[in-house]
């Protein structure tokens, strides 16, 4: 089924046109080259997901095969002790020079020869020893390379809250680097951290000098727990890279006599924890400039305890890489009531707009924009309008009278509910739907929690929209490729009667009829945009989906996407996919701070697809071994060019699988 | 009538030695005391194929994407469970300890029996 595909706006002769001038401008920006290295985890510090590649075409991929497959080391740990199962395998390694450094969920680094999958070193922080990190246990989606000259380094943040430097050659700690070749993260915020509380899932950015480590905090939303009146706060910490020296603090929220503490009412910066940043930051080494995407304050849901618009949750904050003064902000969700984090790091992009040039910073949200600023100044690019939206019911509660809606590009996924968009595959679904949908309250985009019936049908749900999977972008085009998904959650507000907050929140995934989604399909798609207009040229379904479903399989439907996040990575020609795998949570760990989960063990859709990445047709597909759980990335190794797939985890082996693609 | 403290999860847990999961919350939610009601019991026999399929169509739109799973280990095979509890942890939700919401404010308690069904179904109690 083809009919979610929107437009082929862009002939080639005009895309051909578009190429040469965006060649002639992007070549500037730390993108990535045609070296074959995949040197950061979102494939460069622009946060593009791309790699140069000749020769990986449409009809390469009709071929594709899996090269190797490489076992973690957390495999063997946990045998030994059950307490020790990981989450999902979220990590995506490095390649560099034809040798691949991973991380894994418990936070060991590996490098392994990038043509075998043979393990040429391992180091092991022992980050389990303590127990699981909060949120989701065992999860670590990447680390960091950083060289100068011979000096070769692998930073890595750690699940149990510490930033550690490694020699790249052998894998043993820089013993001059911070102590003994690490630093504790916990330290340095402005007050004591329960180690418990905090955690490193995504890698660290090194922006100059500068290394700056991302950090996740315990979120009410995984797992119910409430957060602490003194909860941690959401400070940004940064380090000399060649020393591990603390070089700056970015206090979040900001403190008394900083920048936007007006913005929180009744002192509530002095208590209110979170807002921190969990995803990774982007960065312009040539403006000197870091990007980094705040997410929502305590607790997700409910902000009576803290009126106001609450900067920086929800903004992308642009500082100086040397001192971390603050450049620019933009807030994108005023006092935040739907954990709609910044989920991923910014795509930086030289765009041509109207014959102008901007270097422009965009940003993917949950929600389904795309914001787009001018990254030297944080000037919109389009025009962003705020609109009223629906106010909160909950008492106490004092929502944001607008929210800020960006004009161009449209967004890229259904916002807010309506009866229309209930699936109508089939009358007798859509009629299941309709009992389904009024279990709750719903509204256009924005619409805030309730305490009534099962709460508020939030759409896009709390994972997104776009996700921490983040976008893919072609420097040489400027088009910008975004996996998005449409899974809604209800949030419901409950009375507290003993708690710091008066109320807090509780969701649930809602599914549809029968086992299907309740909205129509596509279920995920891709949504290609042309960012120098800012217009979208197709949208595609990620994924085939249950097209084989009992309800709507004489409809004999071609494709309608998976319901849930797709990972992605980009060459010239080929857009790679790998929709996620599923699980279902068994329970929490010992230590009380992360829910636990069981991978599927018949997983319907294990697979990677090839997408022609000008026009979105599918050419080519492979069967995995597994499910992809976490970001693709590609590279080349003597003159093979691989994908790698995160696949396993939770009751599973976490293992990468290196599939060849030319 | 039962008085349970909190962790209903946690709790349905330490019953399924299987799991290996310790779940005890050393920092918990307030200690505050809930009380849940099974109702005196199931209205219909839980076997009852009509109310399994009942229960499994409304597990599968608010239980399973994104928590449970639409094959839900923690409930495949599970032994030792106690029917009421599971319908008054449905009924009440995670309280604290999980995300769970509370379902007794949207189903009755008919079809949060339906719900029990469904997952006794699926396991060995």
């Amino acid at each position: 089924m083809k009919k979610s595909r929107t437009s082929r706006a862009h002939p080639t002769g005009v895309r051909g046109a578009l190429c040469l001038t965006a060649l002639l401008t992007a070549m500037s920006m730390a993108f990535a080259g045609d070296d074959g290295n995949w040197t950061e985890y979102t494939g460069d510090k622009a946060g593009s997901r791309y790699l140069a590649s000749k020769g990986v075409t449409a009809e390469s991929v009709k071929s594709m095969k899996v090269a190797w497959r490489w076992s973690m080391p957390d495999n063997a740990v946990a045998a030994d002790n059950a307490e020790l199962r990981t989450w999902v395998n979220e990590s995506t390694p490095l390649a560099i020079d034809g040798i691949l450094y991973s991380t894994s969920p418990m936070s060991t680094v590996s490098a392994i020869d990038g043509q075998t999958g043979k393990t040429l070193w391992t180091y092991d922080p022992q980050a389990y020893k303590d127990g699981t990190p909060p949120n989701l246990g065992f999860i670590n989606r990447g680390l960091t390379y950083w060289a100068d000259g011979e000096d070769k380094r692998i930073i890595v943040g750690t699940g149990d809250g510490y930033l550690i430097a490694l020699d790249a050659k052998n894998g043993k700690p820089i013993e001059s680097w911070g102590e003994k070749g690490r630093v504790d993260l916990t330290k340095g915020m402005r007050r004591q951290v329960d180690r418990s509380l905090i955690a490193v899932t995504s890698p660290p950015i090194v922006c100059g000098d500068t290394v700056v480590p991302s950090i996740a905090v315990l979120d009410s939303f995984a797992i119910g727990r409430q957060p602490m009146k003194y909860h941690p706060p959401g400070d940004v910490q940064a380090f000399d890279v060649r020393t591990g020296k603390r070089v700056w603090i970015f206090e979040q929220p900001p403190q008394k006599g900083q920048a936007g503490n007006e913005t929180w009412e009744d002192e509530s910066w002095k208590t209110t924890g979170s807002g921190n940043m969990w995803a990774r930051p982007g960065c312009d080494e040539e403006l000197g400039l870091v990007y980094l995407p705040f997410s929502t304050p305590t607790n997700d849901f409910y902000g009576g305890h803290r009126k106001g618009d609450g900067l920086f949750g929800e903004s992308l904050v642009a500082v100086n890489a040397k001192s971390g003064k603050l450049a620019w902000y933009y807030q994108m969700v005023r006092h935040g009531l739907w954990d709609y984090d910044l989920p991923t790091a910014p795509n930086l992009m030289d765009l041509t707009v109207n014959g102008k040039k901007i270097k422009a910073v965009a940003q993917v949200t949950k929600q389904g924009f795309v914001f787009t600023f001018d990254r030297a100044t944080g000037k919109p690019v389009w025009p962003i309008e705020d609109r009223p939206v629906p106010q909160s019911t909950v008492p106490g509660e004092r929502s944001a009278a607008t929210q800020p809606h960006p004009t161009v590009p449209a967004p890229f996924v259904q916002q807010g509910v309506t009866e229309d968009d209930l699936i109508d595959l089939t009358p007798k679904l859509k009629e299941e739907a309709k009992k389904i949908l009024a279990r709750y309250n719903y509204g256009p985009l924005y619409t805030p929690p309730t305490l009534d019936k099962a709460g508020t049908l939030q759409v896009p749900g709390v994972l997104g929209g776009a996700s921490w999977a983040g976008a893919a972008h072609n420097p040489k085009t400027n088009v910008l490729y975004v996996p998005s998904f449409t899974i809604p959650f209800g949030i419901k507000i409950k009375k507290e009667n003993a708690s710091v907050y008066d109320y807090t929140g509780t969701w649930a995934g809602v599914g549809g009829p029968q086992g299907l989604p309740l909205f129509k399909p596509p279920f995920s798609t891709v949504t290609a945009i042309d960012m120098n207009t800012g217009k979208h040229l197709w949208q595609i379904p990620a994924g085939k989906g249950p097209v084989d479903h009992p309800a709507i399989k004489d409809l004999k439907l071609d494709r309608v996407g998976v319901p849930r996040e797709s990972f992605i990575a980009l060459t010239d020609e080929i857009l790679f996919l790998a929709p996620e795998g599923t699980h279902g949570v068994i329970g929490l760990s010992s230590r009380g701070n992360a829910l636990i989960t069981q991978i599927s063990l018949e997983e319907k859709e294990p697979y990677l697809y090839a997408h022609d990445a000008r026009t979105g047709d599918l050419v080519g597909e492979l069967r995995l071994p597994g499910a992809a759980f976490g970001a693709l990335m590609t590279y080349r190794a003597g003159d093979k060019q691989y994908v790698v797939v995160p696949i396993g985890g939770a009751g599973l082996p976490a293992e990468l699988v290196a599939v060849q693609v030319n | 009538m039962q008085t349970y403290r909190l962790l209903p999860f946690a709790l349905t847990l330490l019953a399924a030695p299987a799991l290996a999961f310790n779940a005890v919350l050393p920092e918990a939610a307030p200690a505050q005391e809930v009380v849940a009601d099974a109702a005196g019991g199931p209205p219909f026999d839980l076997t009852d194929k009509a109310r399994v399929a009942a229960g499994k169509a409304r597990y599968q739109s608010g239980c399973a994407d994104f928590c449970h799973g639409h094959q839900p280990a923690l409930f495949i095979d599970r032994q030792g469970l106690d029917p009421d509890y599971v319908y008054n942890t449905i009924r009440e939700g995670g309280r604290g300890a999980t995300p769970m919401p509370p379902w007794g404010d949207v189903f009755s308690p008919e079809e949060i029996w339906e719900l029990v069904a469904y997952l006794k179904s699926l396991g060995q109690w």
